[in-house]
């Protein structure tokens, strides 16, 4: 992949760099490599490691990411992840294995050399060790296993707590997490069911339940609402949280703290509500789908726990993980900070949380991107420091990431990067600490904030668009003394919404770019308090946040052609020299059509054909079948310009899902609209006169990397 | 906005739920193809002048450990070689035979050695191979031998060992083509074996026979020849000889015409009504039923005409397979008719009696939004005429069949416990497990209530469906190639000893696994709690593999005096001569230990036959017994 092998580029030119800046007489020679250095940062696919950076930084120069390599039988789908107190790593694997890792961290060179300690479980999804023996979810029980004769191999597979299924195969369980008191923390999974074949259902007591069970195997169900709780995560309070996955009743995934007795949003779990061993007191017939925000319901029932924060979809990941909290300080500028791993965008963010009314509430930064696969599963290396290690797996849905599992290792290089450390709220607004002191001079214009506030629907369909989505006005703002807070005074600020944070080009007092420029704020409760006094804080210049130098959702990025007026006549549309998406022949065509072509999808996002060879100027009726299970667009390019565009489609933040993800570019040429999955889009479109390699690419965020193909235009 | 939904009900459902259940354990909706002839065994009429080493017998038992041993019950059905006199003979059909699809069961002596001649020249061994690893050509399923130049040659082994043991009902299936020839009486094609499945398992497929094997009646080649079986190297029986003949050519669809039309269909809509009232979009003739017509997006309808040539008049099967939608009319009648929600996994089958002559067929194939590719096959069988597609294979790609490949793990060195899904006649043991030995003999276990669910030999799992992509599947084996026991609990608490068996674990009980370990040799020891007793479960591998023994001991009790083990249930129980008990007519036996057989008795339940055993609760209780198979 680009990524890679620009990758090995900058280090072997990094390494040529140092030996050649010995000598001042090298000078052109470091001129030279330094314009090649520039040359290879300015290359957009690298840029694409973070969603928005400032010229000049990007994550390698932070994060280093290293694949530990394994051998061809040790398929390492990595569903539980710990490290053992002999220093080695410890996988649990969906295959039912426990493999043992030694040397991890890949010491002088040599590669981890894998034991296999266990094995036919059916798909472990969590792993933990303590005191001798490893403790795992598999999908019908919690199983311990210990090694009694020293061989470091199983010896004994003891069933902890069983708890029952149907053998529906979305059934998963995760886990366990161990609890200050030794107890162990376990969730379920629904299964699915009628009429839609996604309607999350529970066919056994406790699937869609969080359950406690102590080491004798006594359990107890804790709380209900959960859908597909992939993460579960104790902090330092001793507080548990769980991440959920987006479906039906969950608009997008999110963090919940949750508490006995809690219902969390997903009704199928209620089924068990009035069994003699629960204790959440909600019914069934109290969850009504009305399409407003969960937030409303919450005002009703008492026992709704909302989301402490929010993972807004497509913008931060689709699929929520496993958390793990970083007490520790492994990576120092974010101790105490939740990384939260993302399944189907291969990438790991950062969480930050507070409380606020006694309950907790908080932002989700990014933190990395471009592992090879779906991240899993998150291992902070508290004994060596500065390394963290991820357990990859998709899981059988297609991930961003050219592969399907996998193990790697993110070190940190111990440069702090330039970053909003934390949004708390405040009375008035938010305050943003930064890693570094700011640039007080740039830091002081408010246009280069832009905050945005939005939620999402409650609802039986399956996810749910951004909704009442509303600017949140930059009055002004005041920097701190030491210039690590900036603290925003905002207009409209709304109890429940999710608020954007989208900052501009701010720089650091020496002079570094944002590493990252967004974050997400669930603002479950604002504070009480005084507001700042205007001699406080220093207003926005006149013209208010219209004047915005960053682009937010509410200004008009021009559509190609809006999804809404599908049969428009073409001479309706935005003034452009060619309509891109046409979906009539066009009469001055006489119903002469040259060549139909006709394409669809292959698993592991791709196309099913990877070239294309037309005619120069000839008419091309172009079917695209999306055969997948996920949404996808064909979008025709400019030759040599589908990394830029595909990524400029992954850039589009929230206006992204309106424009059906096709930038306004002019290397954008034709394309369909986002296509749901079994549907099918006819465009019609003239090919361009110049012969040449063009491209195709999908433009849904991340898809861009594989999902491409050349479209050869012949004379 | 959905941007991460599962795969569409074709892609994965399909995978779990239609290899988990139809595939493997072969269970249609409906019957799919037309019945085979028996072969009528109350009289030796069928057979040419058979000698006195075959006779007639009602049942037969064949003692396991006993070489050559047979002995042959009074009554008919059975057909027995006792290998007795001074000059045992082969024995032959009447009747001669051409193509031919043939399936019988058969009992093996302990040492014995026959063998069945197709046409009288092809011979396929039988042997007993019981516990064999690596079997040849001389052994069970084997193509026998033939000489040349003083040596032996052409021999083709079995894919796989499938013999069960001396003195229970083995089952083979074959599929016999003849050979071919010309005008001038030229060998033109090899007579050829389709296919051969032994006790479930699939050992030859597609196999050429270029040469009469060794001993045939004759080593001219000919169109037809009599079935024979060996008689002079040990004993044999036979009984259940069921066949189908091919002797007549396929059907072929000739004069078809077709009519496509694009239309709309909404659900509830009747199909004939909605097409009789749309417009015909493109019309003409076809030389086949390719289905190339079609534009393979959108909602259509295509009506395809055709005449059919009967050869003989009797009963047709007609098989049909659609993406979609589909009525299938002969001559004006109604066969088959499928809604729009009908997708091609499902076969649906229709007889219909036809005259000799030309009759007309008219095949609909509408489709509405839903489904995937388009697709047809249509298949027919008649008497003496082989099932056939009368569909090119462009209309039905064999790829779309091809959904994966199997994961097969075989346990090495130690045995494998696997947990899982294991799917019994009842439903779904969600908490199971499949255990294998190295030894190749493997048994599924339901872990909740100790129930010994299955047994088999061989390829231990199939891993594909819980391993590949999102996963989930059932512990996936081939099913006909295991014995299925029951998954009631394997223990119970009986008022009495005429009490019913429970179906599943009792109010009163409360049953769970603790804990298991591999013991020494590789035994499996499984520890569960049942109420206040605490036992284990030893189950090892015995007798180099051929068997598998359990043994439960209790170590924790406080005395109970009506708990029950149920060894046993089924059509049939009996005590056999030898003291082994049979099983479902000799299915598979049961060797109780010593002190375990006074103890026990054989009680009907219902039309239900069951073998018991009173457990004595106290510590150091030890029950065994092992499976023979």
């Amino acid at each position: 992949m680009n990524t890679f092998k620009n990758l090995r580029m900058y280090n072997r030119i990094t390494e040529m760099n140092r030996m050649l800046f010995s000598s001042s007489e090298q000078l052109f020679t470091r001129f030279f490599f330094l314009l090649l250095l520039l040359l290879i940062y300015s290359n957009p696919v690298i840029a694409q490691q973070s969603a928005s950076e400032g010229d000049g930084v990007s994550q390698i120069d932070y994060y280093q990411i290293t694949t530990l390599p394994a051998p061809d039988d040790v398929v390492l789908e990595v569903g539980g992840l710990t490290l053992l107190p002999n220093g080695k790593l410890a996988a649990a694997t969906r295959r039912g294995e426990i493999w043992v890792i030694s040397n991890p961290e890949m010491k002088n060179g040599r590669a981890p050399v894998y034991t296999k300690f266990a094995e036919g479980m059916y798909e472990n999804l969590g792993l933990e060790y303590k005191n001798g023996s490893f403790y795992t979810s598999q999908r019908g029980e919690l199983t311990k296993l210990t090694d009694t004769n020293g061989d470091d191999v199983t010896d004994l597979y003891e069933r902890v707590y069983a708890w029952p299924i149907s053998g529906h195969y979305h059934e998963y369980s995760y886990g366990p997490v161990f609890l200050p008191n030794g107890d162990m923390v376990v969730t379920a999974n629904v299964a699915f069911g009628n009429p839609k074949w996604w309607e999350a259902q529970s066919h056994a007591p406790w699937r869609g339940w969080m359950m406690i069970v102590t080491p004798e195997g006594e359990m107890r169900p804790f709380a209900t609402g959960l859908r597909s709780p992939n993460g579960i995560m104790v902090n330092d309070q001793g507080d548990i949280f769980y991440s959920e996955n987006q479906g039906d009743w969950i608009g997008s995934g999110f963090i919940t703290h949750v508490e006995e007795g809690d219902f969390t949003g997903n009704p199928a779990g209620l089924k068990w509500a009035d069994h003699p061993l629960s204790p959440v007191d909600v019914d069934t017939s109290e969850i009504i789908d009305s399409e407003l925000p969960m937030f409303e319901t919450a005002k009703r029932i008492p026992a709704m726990k909302l989301p402490a924060v929010w993972v807004p979809h497509t913008l931060m990941g689709t699929s929520t993980a496993g958390m793990v909290q970083d007490t520790a300080g492994v990576i120092a500028p974010f101790k105490g900070h939740y990384f939260v791993a993302d399944q189907g965008h291969a990438r790991v963010n950062r969480a930050t949380m507070e409380k606020v009314s006694g309950e907790y509430q908080g932002a989700i930064f990014p933190f990395i991107y471009g592992l090879d696969s779906g991240a899993l599963r998150l291992a902070l290396d508290e004994s060596r420091g500065q390394t963290m290690y991820v357990g990859l797996t998709d899981r059988g849905w297609s991930s961003t990431g050219e592969k399907s599992y996998g193990l790697q290792r993110v070190d940190w290089t111990g440069a702090i990067p330039f970053e909003m450390k934390t949004i708390t709220a405040v009375p008035d607004g938010f305050n943003i600490e930064f890693t570094h002191p700011v640039d007080r001079e740039i830091a002081a214009d408010p246009s280069l904030y832009n905050l945005t506030s939005f939620t999402y629907r409650y609802q039986y369909e399956y996810g749910s668009p951004i909704i009442n989505q509303e600017n949140v006005p930059v009055k002004g703002l005041q920097i701190s003394d030491d210039g690590m807070n900036v603290r925003l005074v905002v207009d409209n600020l709304r109890q429940y919404y999710i608020h954007e944070v989208k900052l501009g080009d701010i720089e650091s007092e020496s002079g570094t770019p944002l590493l990252h420029d967004v974050g997400y704020y669930t603002l479950n409760n604002i504070p009480s308090g005084p507001a700042l006094s205007e001699s406080e804080w220093t207003a926005a210049a006149s013209g208010s946040s219209d004047d915005s130098s960053v682009s937010n959702s509410l200004e008009t990025m021009e559509p190609s052609v809006s999804p809404d007026n599908v049969d428009a006549d073409p001479a309706d549309e935005i003034s452009e020299p060619a309509v891109k998406r046409q979906l009539e022949m066009p009469d001055s065509w006489n119903g002469r059509v040259d060549q139909t072509i006709e394409m669809g999808t292959v698993p592991g996002l791709e196309y099913d054909k990877d070239a294309i060879e037309v005619k120069a100027g000839s008419r091309v009726r172009f079917t695209f079948n999306n055969t997948d299970d996920m949404l996808h667009n064909v979008v025709i390019v400019k030759p040599e310009t589908a990394d830029q565009v595909g990524e400029q489609g992954m850039n589009l933040g929230l206006q992204g899902e309106a424009m059906q993800y096709v930038p306004d570019s002019d290397n954008v040429l034709y394309h369909t609209s986002i296509v749901q999955p079994g549907s099918s889009e006819t465009i019609y479109f003239t090919v361009p006169e110049e012969p040449g390699t063009y491209q195709y690419v999908c433009t849904f965020p991340g898809h861009y990397i594989t999902m491409r193909g050349t479209l050869v235009v012949t004379e | 906005m959905i941007s991460c939904m599962p795969k569409t009900l074709f892609s994965f459902l399909f995978v779990i739920a239609f290899l988990s259940s139809a595939l493997h354990s072969g269970l249609q909706a409906q019957s799919s193809e037309l019945p085979f002839t028996e072969m009528d065994l109350n009289n030796l009429d069928s057979f040419e002048s058979p000698s006195a080493n075959w006779q007639l017998a009602g049942d037969v038992f064949m003692d396991t450990y006993q070489d050559q041993h047979v002995d042959a019950i009074d009554g008919t059905g059975v057909l027995v070689n006792t290998a007795e006199g001074n000059q045992p003979q082969d024995i032959y059909t009447s009747l001669d035979h051409g193509d031919i699809d043939l399936s019988f069961d058969f009992m093996m002596a302990r040492e014995s050695n026959s063998g069945i001649y197709l046409q009288g020249r092809y011979e396929i061994q039988l042997f007993d191979s019981w516990g064999i690893n690596k079997p040849r050509f001389s052994d069970l399923g084997g193509i026998y031998q033939w000489w040349e130049d003083g040596r032996g040659v052409g021999g083709t082994a079995p894919n796989v060992n499938a013999a069960l043991a001396p003195g229970v009902w083995q089952h083979m299936e074959i599929k016999f083509r003849a050979p071919r020839f010309n005008e001038q009486g030229q060998k033109i094609d090899n007579a050829r074996l389709e296919e051969v499945i032994l006790n479930g398992k699939v050992i030859h497929t597609d196999l050429e026979l270029i040469h009469p094997t060794g001993g045939a009646m004759s080593n001219e080649e000919a169109p037809f020849g009599p079935l024979r079986i060996q008689g002079d190297h040990g004993p044999v029986a036979i009984k259940n000889i069921r066949y189908k003949r091919y002797d007549n050519a396929p059907l072929q669809l000739s004069d078809i015409s077709y009519k496509y039309y694009e239309m709309a269909l909404e659900e509830g809509d009747d199909p004939a009504s909605i097409i009789a009232s749309s417009n015909i979009k493109t019309e003409g003739t076809a030389r086949q039923l390719t289905l190339n017509e079609i534009e393979r997006t959108g909602e259509f309808a295509i009506v395809y005409e055709g005449s059919l040539e009967v050869p003989e008049p009797g009963t047709y099967l007609f098989e049909l397979r659609t993406d979609g939608g589909n009525l299938l009319e002969i001559d004006g009648n109604l066969l088959l008719q499928n809604g729009a929600d009908n997708r091609w996994w499902s076969p649906h089958t229709a007889e219909v009696d036809l005259l000799e002559g030309t009759h007309n067929i008219t095949l609909t194939y509408f489709r509405g939004e839903d489904g995937d590719s388009p697709v047809l096959s249509l298949l027919a069988e008649g008497p003496g005429i082989e099932k056939h597609a009368l569909h090119m294979s462009s209309a039905f790609p064999a790829n779309i069949q091809n959904v994966y490949l199997p994961k097969l793990i075989d346990p090495e060195d130690k045995p494998i416990v696997m947990h899982g899904f294991m799917q019994m006649p009842d439903r779904v043991h969600p908490h199971s497990a499949a255990v294998g030995f190295p030894e190749d003999v493997h048994f599924g276990i339901d872990l909740n209530n100790g129930s010994l669910m299955k047994m088999w030999k061989g390829d231990f799992l199939d891993v594909s469906s819980m391993w590949v992509g999102r996963g989930g599947g059932n512990l996936s084996l081939n099913e006909k190639a295991a014995l299925t026991f029951s998954g009631a609990p394997a223990m119970a608490f009986l008022d009495s000893r005429d009490t019913a068996w429970p179906d599943s674990l009792q109010e009163n009980v409360s049953f769970d696994m603790h804990n298991y370990r591999f013991g020494n040799e590789n035994q499996l020891v499984i520890k569960y709690q049942m109420n206040e007793i605490i036992f284990e479960d030893h189950l090892v591998p015995h007798n180099d593999g051929k068997e598998l023994m359990r043994t439960i001991r209790i170590t924790e009790s406080e005395s109970a005096n009506n708990l029950y083990l149920r060894i046993a249930e089924g059509d049939s129980i009996s005590e056999l001569p030898n003291g082994l008990f049979q099983i479902n007519d000799k299915a598979y036996l049961i060797n109780l230990g010593e002190n375990i057989k006074s103890e026990s008795w054989i009680r009907s339940s219902g039309d239900r036959v069951e073998l018991l055993v009173p457990v004595n609760s106290t510590e150091n209780t030890e029950i065994s017994y092992s499976f023979v198979w």
